[in-house]
């Protein structure tokens, strides 16, 4: 099912770079490069973060909201959901950009030009998950569920496959990915503990889009930045989907429930899949929010399906 | 109107325990299907999105039948 671009229209909130013209000319690249993609950018900047009700009086019929700001801001203060209300009580994602400098700015820049510009031909899933029956059900049911004519589901856990064969997997430009299990701020306990430095491929091509749906590795205790800001940072997923807090393993089933049916009602992009996909309750989606780029695409080449198929795992 | 639910809702447990066969409306989904909390999870996910509907964790133990979900479920939509 391959899917042509649509246009689309992003606010982006963000600092005054005033003395740093570095970071303002690569806020510029950022601006083309969604420009370049038919995504039209308004530009909302501030003085002081402003705050979650300032932003909604200012969303209107934007597709998705783009949060820069300040990295010394937690993920769990700077956006309360992954997702914000308009007056017409519609929900629109929020995403958070921790800035840092210049040069991460730049990073994301090329992740999100790098991610848009590639060919969008197959919906496929990486479905990971921790070496944990309570874990790998879920991502079993996903698989069995998932393996339709339009999508192309690549059961991961990690009962089946090596770190290393499935970080490669990942890097080979995979639109999208979904892990289940125990999550600590620095990584996920699957794996046998991966952390951000682990995504080391050469030349890799960064993932769409990155959903840990486990605990806390989007929270900032006892580490400078967490485990999903790091991998949006480091320009190895263009968005990241994680919890700042403790989740229930009940929340993460609803999860799974909705990305499934989403990604069956044809979502193809981060917006589409966690707008669709996310469960009444809020505690559900209460403490998730989206690092990166709200609009990333979340279907995968020919080529990157291909290599994706052919990953070594041991049943 | 509660028979249209109680189809969706066998629907839906025919997908989650494909093999499970439910004699009785009434009978218990964890004492006598042997429905394991796994299974619940997921079931109520479902049923969640069939009719945009929260049912918190703590009203589980209320839901234990299909009959009983089928009137939760009405009830949940008035």
């Amino acid at each position: 099912m391959k899917l042509k671009q649509q246009h689309k229209t992003i606010l982006i909130v963000k600092p005054k770079f005033s003395s740093d013209i570095h970071s303002e000319e690569n806020f510029l690249l950022l601006k083309n490069s969604y420009q370049k993609h038919c995504i039209d950018v308004q530009v909302i900047e501030y003085d002081v973060l402003p705050e979650y009700t300032k932003i909604q009086s200012q969303v209107k019929n934007q597709d998705a909201v783009l949060l820069i700001g300040d990295a010394k801001c937690y993920p769990k203060n700077a956006l309360k959901y992954p997702f914000i209300k308009t007056i017409e009580n519609k929900k629109i994602p929020i995403s958070w950009l921790p800035f840092r400098n210049s040069k991460d700015l730049l990073t994301f820049t090329k992740t999100v030009y790098q991610v848009h510009s590639r060919k969008q031909d197959h919906c496929a899933i990486a479905l990971l998950s921790q070496r944990h029956p309570r874990f790998t059900r879920i991502v079993d049911r996903m698989a069995t569920i998932l393996k339709t004519p339009n999508v192309l589901p690549y059961k991961w856990s990690s009962d089946l496959l090596l770190r290393e064969n499935m970080i490669e997997g990942l890097e080979n430009g995979l639109g999208l990915a979904t892990y289940f299990g125990h999550g600590r701020p620095i990584g996920w306990v699957g794996y046998y503990g991966l952390r951000s430095h682990h995504f080391d491929t050469e030349n890799a091509k960064p993932i769409g889009a990155l959903l840990s749906l486990c605990c806390k590795t989007a929270s900032r205790k006892n580490t400078s930045v967490s485990f999903c800001e790091q991998l949006v940072l480091d320009g190895k997923t263009a968005v990241a989907f994680g919890a700042v807090d403790s989740t229930l393993h009940t929340d993460n089933t609803r999860w799974s429930v909705g990305i499934t049916k989403a990604l069956l009602n044809g979502a193809s992009t981060i917006a589409e899949l966690i707008i669709e996909a996310s469960p009444k309750n809020v505690s559900a989606y209460t403490h998730y929010r989206l690092i990166g780029d709200p609009l990333a695409p979340i279907y995968s080449s020919n080529e990157a399906a291909l290599f994706a198929n052919n990953v070594k795992i041991y049943p | 109107m509660k028979n249209t639910i109680i189809n969706t809702i066998l629907l839906h447990f025919k997908d989650v325990k494909p093999k499970l066969k439910i004699a009785s409306n009434d009978a218990h989904f964890k004492q006598e299907l042997g429905v394991d909390s796994l299974d619940m999870a997921e079931f109520i996910a479902r049923i969640e999105q069939e009719y945009r509907i929260e049912i918190p964790d703590a009203d589980w133990p209320q839901i234990a039948t299909v009959n009983l979900l089928a009137e939760y479920i009405r009830n949940a939509g008035n």
